[in-house]
């Protein structure tokens, strides 16, 4: 509890004594409870500041020793490009003896190792001239760093280590790879999201949306495309796991999970994507005779697995904002889309109507549930699936007008409803 | 038990961490103190483009090779490129082989395009690393010294088994440096 908070209880006791609610022995006990030290906790700004100057220490030195490198002698070099790397090898170890409990310490020797494995690659491979593509130089990288994950029990590292392998799994792909590497690299990172999701709310948030940003992003590359554009079927798929996996862990305010609301706004942002006409001449079930056979498994797994899990949410009536029959009714509509052929209207349209018919439900859902959140959630879908058709459709001035005055309009009276329902219940 | 594996952890963290460009630096040296010399004839890669951040981006006019009837490659695949020189003493790619072959000079390259039986490469070494200053200056040698008919500019690079690491970058007949020093001097 905040301090600020634990004075306002305090301060209430005596009120509460006199109002018979607490007998004054109970009150001495909770303001003694209260008035005592709590156990050192950490101290959320020291450790960003320990991280920050970590970080800003290695680049600086990284910059230093660039301006004036091409002079130094080849030996010289050699031993310079190693010295922040055993620094924070040095340093690590007297943190692990002398400081195993102290986050700013861990966090801030794990920032500085971090960053110090990437500059002694990079400055070997530009003292001997070894080009090497991108996706290499990520992936050594990766792999001698996400030790330090679970040495120091570093959050900075785990996402740093959630971003590169992101990267690589874009580089990978640029490159002509596959990418399928990325799922035993994300799984590396899946023990860390358990282990952490102690230290903070905020740190554990942070930890998890990255993670699941990065299944996103780095499954839907290393799963290729099967078809031609399948890879979108892909991307709705993961997005829908998110989904169904957040509002089944915790159902009664699933919003709250990271993986719901990630994998809530994915959906609706991609189906509204998926709303433009144009989009469809790339999207079909034609198949793509360069796709690799990790493609087919990837698709394969992400399939079962999301079918799974959306059954599952379906049926205990999983999701907060929009329960999950609404939600999980996008993706067979989406399936049914790609079989449009030529007809790239018909999928524009069904799935504009679709993200229009989300919103209403959600609004409805706001409106019994008085939820304002919940209320304000569907008036923006119904606002991007309305406005959205003002790029691609031939609407007149008086109309986008009347349509900009009507969504206005109902937006103000369903809060001022939700206001005053609320009111009247309190 | 907890504390015994983060240590663990940490010791084969730091033995790794160390080990792989310590391994890059030796694997390295071997090919410049072991290798056989080669002379790689540079070219513009883009008049623009050919110089961008601390680095000179290489183009060599040996990038291509006819393939035998029977071999068929693929963009990304790699390759390796068995050396010879010319009657200028050049480096010139005599064919590609899918396997490495034994007992001749060759390096690995990834092939990028192909245009009937002619198919074109990529070397591994296609970047020189200079400072910033430097690369800005040796832009404008490099221009001067690759005029039609006087092109006296290649990458000095060493080939062992199939590994190959740029030496010196020459430009107008001398190393990069001294040029620049030339150059300099010259103003």
């Amino acid at each position: 509890m905040r301090a600020r908070d634990r004075k306002v209880l305090v301060d209430e006791l005596p009120a509460l004594v006199d109002a018979e609610l607490v007998t004054e022995k109970q009150a001495a006990r909770i303001k003694e409870h209260y008035s005592t030290p709590q156990a050192l906790r950490p101290n959320a700004a020291l450790i960003a500041f320990s991280i920050l100057g970590s970080i800003l220490l290695a680049a600086g030195i990284i910059l230093i020793l660039a301006h004036n490198w091409s002079d130094i002698p080849r030996a010289i070099r050699t031993i310079i490009a190693f010295l922040p790397l055993v620094a924070g090898q040095i340093v690590g170890g007297w943190v692990l003896m002398k400081r195993p409990a102290s986050l700013p310490w861990k966090e801030g020797v794990a920032s500085f190792s971090f960053l110090a494995v990437g500059a002694a690659i990079a400055l070997v491979s530009q003292i001997y001239h070894i080009a090497g593509g991108m996706e290499s130089y990520l992936l050594v990288w990766m792999l001698l760093a996400v030790p330090l994950v679970y040495v120091y029990g570093s959050v900075t590292a785990a996402e740093l280590y959630g971003v590169g392998i992101t990267a690589w799994a874009i580089a990978e792909r640029v490159a002509g790879g596959t990418a399928a590497g990325f799922w035993l690299f994300l799984a590396a990172l899946a023990p860390a999201c358990f282990v952490l999701r102690r230290r903070s709310p905020l740190s554990s948030g942070l930890l998890t949306g990255t993670f699941c940003i990065s299944l996103v992003c780095g499954g839907t590359l290393a799963t290729g495309s099967v078809t031609q554009g399948s890879w979108v079927l892909v991307m709705l798929a993961l997005f829908q796991i998110l989904f169904a996996a957040g509002a089944l862990y915790s159902i009664d305010d699933a919003w709250r999970t990271p993986p719901y609301r990630i994998g809530l706004l994915g959906l609706c942002v991609t189906y509204a994507v998926l709303s433009f006409r144009g989009l469809w001449e790339h999207l079909s079930y034609t198949v793509n005779a360069d796709a690799a056979v990790t493609s087919y498994l990837g698709t394969g797994v992400v399939g079962i697995v999301c079918v799974t899990a959306s059954v599952t949410a379906l049926m205990q009536g999983a999701g907060t904002i929009v329960t999950a029959g609404p939600v999980l009714a996008g993706l067979p509509l989406a399936l049914a889309c790609f079989a449009a052929g030529e007809n790239h209207w018909v999928p524009a349209l069904v799935l504009s109507v679709y993200v229009f018919g989300l919103g209403v439900a959600a609004l409805v859902r706001g409106l019994h549930l008085v939820s304002g959140r919940t209320v304000n959630f569907g008036f923006l879908l119904v606002a991007v699936a309305v406005l959205l058709r003002f790029f691609d459709s031939e609407w007149s001035f008086t109309v986008r007008g009347i349509a900009f005055a009507a969504l206005g309009a109902g937006f103000l009276i369903a809060n001022v409803f939700v206001a005053r329902r609320k009111g009247a219940r309190t | 038990m907890m504390r015994r594996a983060r240590w663990i952890l940490f010791g084969a963290a730091v033995i790794a961490q160390v080990a792989v460009p310590v391994c890059m630096i030796l694997g390295s040296e071997d090919v410049l103190s072991a290798g056989a010399a080669y002379r790689f004839q540079t070219e513009p890669v883009d008049p623009e483009d050919a110089f961008r951040g601390k680095y000179v981006a290489l183009g060599f006019a040996a990038d291509s090779c006819v393939a035998d009837s029977l071999q068929r490659f693929r963009p990304h695949q790699k390759v390796y490129a068995v050396l010879g020189t010319d009657d200028a003493g050049l480096a010139r790619v005599q064919r590609l082989s899918r396997m490495r072959p034994g007992r001749v000079d060759c390096v690995k390259v990834t092939v990028t395009w192909m245009a009937g039986r002619a198919v074109h490469f990529r070397y591994p070494f296609d970047k020189f690393f200079l400072r910033e200053d430097e690369a800005a200056d040796a832009e404008r040698l490099y221009r001067k010294a690759n005029r039609p008919g006087k092109q006296d500019s290649y990458a000095v690079v060493r080939v062992k088994n199939g590994a190959a690491v740029i030496e010196d970058l020459v430009i107008g007949g001398l190393p990069v440096r001294e040029a620049l020093r030339k150059g300099r001097a010259g103003e």
